[in-house]
């Protein structure tokens, strides 16, 4: 069949849908709430008018059963965060204490965390563009734990690297178990430290050379960083250890 | 001839959704996009993603972000497009790519809240069409179909949110088509002479291939 001779089978077909279009309509304004709908007031929700007419009346589509969901953790619920990238191996354990507790240790929080990878780069896969459900590696160097008994949340990662303009740091989002946010905050390096990863850690792949922002120069930390200032250990061919506590108001 | 396209299937979810998969890709989307705005807007100002969206430098990440809670339910569905089905009920449309998108949310009402996924299948053959409906074959079937052997085939009716999106003819002459030896779910076309077919399709969306960019 000549395309000319579908496009206009094609066209006629979807107009053909139009009837249906109000009804869609129909369906998306009667708003389910999962509030209101346990409340009295009568609702009625408007469906299919299928079968109405003899202009409106086509075939009932069949169903078949469709996929039936398991609930899974998102994939970026998980301790190791590195996917594909490589670095100086690096862990960090980082604790939640909440000031409205005496200071105690935060259990059952949320903690987001994410960075760079040593060339300077966070995954942010295509905004709304394209994404790929075989793409394992979009979301490398980032992950979710929640804080145990000891308000510890623990992610095995590689050394960030840096980028123009600032000095290394990690992201931290804390929510409490409800995903109400409770803090968004960064951690800062020492500056021994990463100057030692960043001008002898060639062979890891870190090629860039030292970093060109202090945390004396940051335009977040500089204000004052001693809070947010990590205690990091370790070395390039044994890994390094950072080791951190965020207060929040929980 | 039988050309190469690629369907484009939209697929809106919304409160009204009550299919258990839909269900759950709307309530696990809209909790992480309300996890997840919180970070543009920590002085908690705006109360919709319009809002966020409009006033807030880089907020447009949140479609991403949010979409991160959705891909595990994605990978459920085996790579075969949701609710799209042929002739005999079967869910059977290959895809690997999509598209998501928050249309519209509001931090503290979930009924707000609306998305919309967009899956592109893989390459098919469109092979002909019969009444409203088209003769479809996965494309990984076209030597055998060269060679002159049965492939299996789908009839599938388009439908107001199912499009095709790409489209190739492939620069080849077409032989004679033996078109008395169809039978009910193949097609013999031992007599199709083809020529160079490219396998790509043509594509004409525009799509972002950046895998990285800096915040």
């Amino acid at each position: 069949m000549e395309r000319k001779e579908f496009l206009k089978r094609g066209f006629g077909s979807i107009l053909g849908m139009a009837a249906i279009v109000p009804v869609l309509e129909g369906c998306s304004k009667s708003s389910v709430d999962p509030v209101t709908t346990t409340t009295t007031t009568p609702t009625t929700s408007t469906g299919s008018t299928n079968g109405s007419s003899a202009s409106n009346c086509t075939v009932s589509p069949s169903e078949t059963e469709g996929p039936f969901p398991t609930k899974v953790p998102a994939s970026f619920v998980r301790k190791d965060i590195r996917d594909d990238r490589t670095g100086v191996a690096f862990t960090m354990n980082i604790t939640i204490k909440n000031t409205n507790n005496s200071c105690a240790a935060l259990a059952g929080a949320l903690v987001d965390v994410w960075h760079c990878d040593k060339d300077g780069y966070y995954s942010e896969y295509g905004g709304s563009g394209m994404q790929s459900v075989n793409f394992q590696n979009v979301d490398f160097l980032r992950g979710r734990q929640t804080s145990d008994a000891n308000g510890l949340v623990s992610f095995t990662s590689i050394f960030p690297g840096w980028y123009s303009g600032r000095a290394p740091h990690i992201h931290v989002h804390i929510y409490n178990a409800a995903g109400k946010s409770l803090l968004v905050t960064q951690i800062a390096f020492p500056y021994d430290i990463t100057n030692t990863v960043y001008t002898t850690g060639q062979s890891y792949g870190y090629t860039k050379g030292a970093q060109d922002t202090k945390n004396e120069r940051d335009n977040v930390f500089s204000d004052s960083y001693a809070t947010e200032l990590a205690t990091v250990s370790g070395s390039l061919s044994a890994g390094y250890t950072l080791t951190h506590t965020i207060v929040v108001s929980a | 001839m039988n050309r190469l396209i690629r369907l484009a299937y939209r697929k809106v979810i919304d409160a009204s959704a009550t299919a258990a998969w839909d269900r759950t890709v709307f309530d696990e989307t809209y909790r992480e996009l309300y996890m997840q705005a919180q970070r543009y807007d920590q002085a908690g100002q705006y109360q919709t993603l319009a809002e966020l969206l409009a006033q807030v430098p880089g907020a447009d990440k949140l479609h991403y972000l949010t979409s991160r809670a959705a891909v595990g339910y994605l990978k459920q569905l085996d790579q075969r497009l949701p609710d799209v089905v042929d002739s005999l009920g079967s869910r059977w449309v290959p895809f690997t790519e999509f598209t998501f998108e928050v249309l519209a949310s509001h931090l503290h009402r979930s009924d707000a809240h609306r998305i919309a996924i967009v899956f592109y299948s893989d390459p098919l053959l469109w092979l002909d069409t019969i009444g409203d409906q088209l003769l479809l074959a996965t494309a990984d079937q076209q030597p055998a179909l060269q060679a002159g052997q049965f492939i299996s085939t789908h009839l599938l009716t388009l439908d107001s949110q199912l499009s095709i999106w790409t489209y190739q003819t492939g620069s080849r002459q077409t032989g004679s088509r033996q078109t008395g030896s169809r039978q009910t779910g193949s097609i013999q076309t031992g007599s199709i002479q083809t020529g160079s077919i490219q396998p790509e399709s043509y594509q004409t969306g525009s799509r972002q291939t950046s895998p990285t960019t800096t915040l």
